[in-house]
């Protein structure tokens, strides 16, 4: 077990990795040359467009109250803060890459990942409770957020093997193959979208209208 | 010429040369096993001190007279100087390990654990000792004198006095004396001292003299050739525009075909 | 002629051809990724190179054999150049890429293997023409020259600028002296490949050291050339589905054939003027290379090509042609490395980095050509651009990548997956100070520097090891007169994690009271150290000092520094005190300096297996 799960977390997750980082950004370049393709006047303004929309994680379809912001916004940090600077994480990242950096002090993360935890829930839920999104969104969609959300339940209770109802070995298991999962698969969902497909111009109606991730 | 003359039988095997040899010329800490030969030697070790029977032989770079290394080496960062010392110069270097494959004595290191290698080896500490009169920290350091540094030609008659004094005590030759045209480090050894060398196929004729045929050739050929074949395209292409031209008088009057060169690619 | 009209524009992009170029891109993928690690984290950490031998795969397969696989260019060139035979024009362009190709692999290749490829421009301003290298250097550069201005005007007769088309015109002017100045080249770096190995009688196998190298390498240079251009011309008219150029290919077959005739007849008569002909018939490794080498390079293709029947079927020359290609690689392999084998006692492998690299090298080139081929004038058929596929709308999502890129990615994260962790981390070397030794009648050895002690009672091995020289029975196992031991012969499993624990003896003992309960918890649960009582219920005196709780009545125990430091440090302590004025008297350990300034880093929890890569 311990073999697999070092196998898992060392060389698998490069592997994982490489391919989320190279993947993405080749999606990335295909979509700006079908940018430039198909709207050689201002390509530049689209991306720009695209990666702010993408910056801003809900539409502004309709008003939100500021607890749900800042919810919003607590997860995202957490997204970005969790895997790169929890403690562990930072070793993990010192042992597979070579690279060390400083960890953020597990207080945090522990907040961070608690709050990141229960709005990916919440909007798995709101997803699952939501007919017209249970009938357009397929495995590809579905697929990063049950991922994500896996992963950081995982996360939390191998940082917490005392709350975990599972025997540590399988936690972590759990936890290493969702993340290994969710950074394999990126290229190929509708995340690696969000990222790099701008938003369509004008005269070019969007097929999934109401994106919010 | 300065010359290194070591008496096997002398040597107590204290490994003194050895440490002294790092302080001299700081060399680091000894690498991982997995860059490790037989014989002691690494990019941060330029001499050991190997066993045979009950002696001790040390091993450093032999500093040949015609050295295969720099020979061998195409932007000279190998250089033999008038001094005698084999000397390298990493400002100059490629990385290409040819002095590596040429050596006969298998000497010259790499510093494989690093990311800018360079070729490591003995250099009779040249820069920082003898070029400022000093004797090499080996044979300074050596407590019994069983290394000695001097003239060459002193040295090889206090071998040939010292074979004279004792023939039993040793083979009856100095080695180095003669091997590939002769070397700067000479051994006097009860025994044979093929285990300094690679392969064990050495002869009396120096290294860089295999090559020398070969290159002097070089210009030559490279000439020859050019005129050997600008001379066949002279011939075919003369012939070939006789033909055309027998073949348009022949036609008398119809219109000349064009010239093969043009137009007929792709 | 062209033996088919130009075919512009025809939809070509087939099945097949897209997976050739799939498996390209993830061959060049993994190189890619391999590349990154090999100029972050040195050669010594990516390759299994060493001292003995510092050239390996890459020189005898990349330089070697791709100088080697390069010469077609120069035998074409000069067929239909020099010697105006008009009629093999059609494959005289493919022949010049494929040359300008292989020849930009050797030097990307190069780069690989040199240990500072940032220095290579010194060949311009450090001479030193004694050396084989050097010239091989410099007719490398100056040939990769003269067969780009060879093939620009492939790419500049498309060309409508005025600027390129007047070097257009100039270089088809150029195109005869700059043929021949190619041949020039090729005549004396293709011989020089084997005055390189002049130099090294001592490590190079009788069977392929000869004063005449560079004339064997010459004439196999010439003969793999033909063959050369007949494998590449079979090879894309098979990717592009076109037909085979049999009627031309087979007049190359007809010469080649008695130049490798030829070849082996001087290879073999050589061998009898030396006296080295005998050796063929030895066993070893050495003489089955070079029968093999001959049997595959020499023999069988020039019996099958001298063969008319053969020399017309595509099947026939195929095997031909890919025989004497693979032969004279394999000649060029051995004679830059497999026939050093026995005469160094190398024990070197490449590592599948090695591979990877020189793979992807190759593959890099093949695109390029297909990049070439379907853009340019190249082959017969012409330029093959393919329809244009559909572009996805804005808005549309598709997950998939194109197959090349999806090919590369997967590549580059397979070779990242597989790299050894040296790779990953470098080969740090730090220095470890030498502690002074402690002594007790117990003591508790962390050999393995686990934070986990073993008990070892100093005091008893004392009262046991009953002889003369009680503490050189252990301390100084290397005397003067001794058999000498190489740290490595002792330590060689020092920092490995080692199990001192005897289920057997355990049994033996207990067999009487409780059984296996004494320490297994419970027959149901697994029987694993997680699952059994402590060894320190019982052993209670294997607690290290300063240790939480003390067991009652232990005797004097202390703390061990690690094995090594403790017989080294006693070493050095004592060969210190002793041998003033009697150096030739004291016990000489072999080597203490190799180590003395440290070999091991210091323990770090991060990274525990770091240890083991350092240890013998």
């Amino acid at each position: 077990m311990d073999g697999f799960l070092s196998f898992l977390s060392g060389p698998l997750f490069r592997f994982c990795l490489t391919v989320a980082i190279l993947g993405v950004l080749s999606q990335f370049l295909q979509n700006a040359m079908i940018l430039v393709a198909t709207d050689p006047g201002r390509p530049f303004r689209a991306l720009g467009q695209g990666l702010r929309r993408w910056m801003d994680p809900v539409t502004r379809t309709r008003r939100n109250p500021w607890w749900v912001e800042v919810l919003v916004w607590a997860s995202v940090a957490g997204v970005v803060v969790v895997p790169l600077f929890y403690l562990g994480h930072a070793r993990l990242w010192g042992r597979s890459l070579g690279l060390l950096w400083p960890a953020v002090p597990a207080a945090w993360s522990d907040v961070l990942t608690r709050v990141t935890m229960v709005t990916l829930g919440l909007l798995l839920l709101a997803r699952l409770l939501d007919r017209s999104v249970r009938r357009s969104w397929t495995l590809v969609d579905w697929g990063p957020l049950v991922l994500a959300w896996t992963a950081f339940v995982t996360g939390y209770l191998v940082a917490h093997p005392g709350r975990s109802p599972f025997a540590p070995d399988t936690t972590a298991l759990l936890h290493f193959l969702s993340a290994d999962l969710l950074l394999v698969l990126l290229p190929f969902t509708r995340v690696s979208r969000c990222v790099l497909m701008p938003p369509p111009c004008e005269g070019s109606a969007p097929t999934t209208p109401e994106v919010t991730r | 010429m300065k010359a290194i003359l070591t008496d096997v039988t002398l040597c107590i095997g204290c490994e003194r040369c050895v440490d002294a040899c790092r302080m001299a010329n700081d060399l680091g800490p000894q690498l991982p096993f997995r860059w490790l030969l037989e014989d002691g030697l690494s990019s941060e070790r330029w001499c050991s001190v190997l066993r045979k029977e009950d002696h001790f032989v040390r091993r450093q770079c032999m500093h040949c007279i015609q050295p295969a290394c720099a020979s061998a080496c195409p932007v000279g960062a190998l250089q033999k100087t008038a001094e005698g010392p084999v000397i390298y110069d990493d400002k100059k270097c490629l990385g290409c390990r040819y002095c590596m494959m040429a050596c006969p004595f298998g000497i010259p290191r790499y510093s494989w654990e690093s990311p800018i290698p360079l070729v490591r080896k003995c250099q009779m500490c040249f820069q920082n000792r003898v070029s400022k009169g000093q004797q090499p920290g080996c044979t300074a350091a050596c407590p019994v004198k069983a290394t000695i540094f001097g003239e060459r030609e002193d040295l090889l008659a206090e071998a040939h006095r010292r074979i004279q004094e004792n023939p039993d005590r040793y083979q009856g030759k100095v080695f180095g004396e003669t091997e590939v045209g002769g070397t700067c480090v000479l051994y006097l050894a009860p025994f044979d001292l093929n285990m300094l060398t690679l392969g064990n196929r050495l002869d009396e004729r120096p290294m860089p003299e295999r090559t020398v045929y070969a290159m002097t050739a070089v210009p030559p050929v490279f000439l020859t050739m050019g005129a050997v074949m600008t001379g066949i395209w002279w011939v075919i292409d003369r012939r070939m525009q006789r033909q055309r031209e027998q073949d348009a008088a022949r036609r008398d009057g119809h219109a000349e075909p064009t010239s093969p060169d043009d137009g007929k690619e792709g | 002629m062209t033996t088919t009209p130009p075919t512009t524009g025809a939809p070509l992009q087939t099945r097949r051809l897209k997976n050739v170029k799939a498996l390209l891109w993830f061959l060049v993928g993994m190189a890619a990724s391999f590349a990154l690690f090999r100029f972050w984290r040195g050669m010594g950490a990516t390759t299994n190179l060493t001292d003995l031998t510092p050239w390996g795969f890459w020189i005898g397969f990349d330089v070697m054999g791709g100088v080697a696989l390069a010469a077609g260019g120069f035998v074409i060139a000069a067929t239909v150049y020099v010697f105006h035979l008009e009629r093999y024009r059609p494959i005289l362009r493919p022949a010049v890429l494929t040359a300008f190709l292989g020849y930009l692999a050797v030097v990307v290749g190069l780069l690989f293997d040199l240990g500072l490829p940032w220095h290579i421009w010194h060949l311009i301003i450090f001479w030193n023409p004694r050396s084989p290298l050097f010239e091989v250097g410099w007719c490398v550069m100056l040939y990769l020259t003269v067969l780009l201005l060879e093939f620009l005007p492939v790419v500049l007769e498309l060309a409508k600028h005025p600027v390129l088309s007047r070097i257009y015109h100039v270089l088809k002017k150029a195109t005869v002296p700059l043929v021949i100045l190619g041949i020039m080249l090729s005549t004396l770096h293709q011989s020089s490949l084997g005055s390189l190995l002049l130099i090294m009688p001592h490590r190079i196998d009788p069977l392929w050291y000869s004063p005449i190298l560079p004339i064997l390498f010459f004439l196999s240079a010439v003969g793999l050339g033909l063959m050369m251009v007949t494998t590449e011309s079979l090879f894309s008219a098979w990717v592009y589905e076109q037909h085979y150029e049999l009627d031309l290919l087979q007049g190359l077959a007809k010469v080649a054939a008695p130049v490798l005739w030829l070849y082996g007849a001087v290879r073999i008569g050589d061998l009898a003027w030396r006296g080295s002909l005998g050796h063929v018939l030895d066993s070893g490794l050495a003489p089955r290379l070079f029968v093999a080498e001959m049997l595959i390079a020499v023999i069988i293709p020039a019996t099958l090509l001298s063969i008319p029947a053969t020399r017309r079927s595509m099947k026939g020359l195929a095997i031909a042609a890919g025989m004497t290609v693979v032969g004279f690689v394999f000649n060029r392999i051995n004679a830059g490395g497999l026939a050093m084998i026995e005469t160094t006692g190398t024990r070197y492998v490449p590592a599948w980095t090695e591979f990877i690299a020189s793979l992807g090298i190759v593959a890099g080139a093949a695109l390029v050509f297909f990049f070439i081929a379907e853009r340019f004038h190249l082959l017969p058929a012409g330029p093959m651009r393919h329809a244009r596929e559909r572009l996805p709308s804005v808005g549309e999502f598709r997950p998939m990548l194109n197959r090349g890129a999806a090919m590369f990615v997967f590549g580059t994260a397979l070779a990242v997956m597989l790299l050894p962790s040296s790779a990953l981390d470098g080969w740090p070397v730090v220095a470890q100070p030498v502690h002074g030794p402690g002594y007790n009648d117990v003591m508790i050895i962390d050999g393995n520097r686990n934070d986990k002690g073993v008990r070892f009672d100093h005091k008893m091995h004392l009262d046991v090891v009953d002889t003369q020289d009680k503490c050189a029975y252990c301390h100084h196992m290397v005397k003067p007169g001794a058999h000498a031991t190489g740290c490595s012969q002792c330590h060689s499993d020092e920092h490995l994690p080692v199990s001192i624990f005897n289920h057997r003896l355990h049994q033996e003992a207990l067999s009487k009271g409780p059984g296996c309960l004494t320490c297994h918890e419970d027959t149901s649960r697994p029987k694993d150290l997680e699952h059994s009582r402590p060894c320190l219920d019982c052993h209670r005196t294997m607690i290290p000092e300063g240790a939480a709780f003390q067991p009652a009545g232990a005797p004097n125990i202390g703390l061990a520094v690690g094995y090594m430091d403790a017989m080294h440090g006693l070493c050095l302590k004592c060969h210190q005190e002793q041998d003033g004025g009697h150096a030739g008297d004291a016990p000489v350990l072999s080597r203490c300096n190799t180590c003395h300034s440290g070999v091991v880093q210091p323990f770090d929890p991060l990274r525990p297996d770091q240890r083991l890569r350092v240890s013998p």
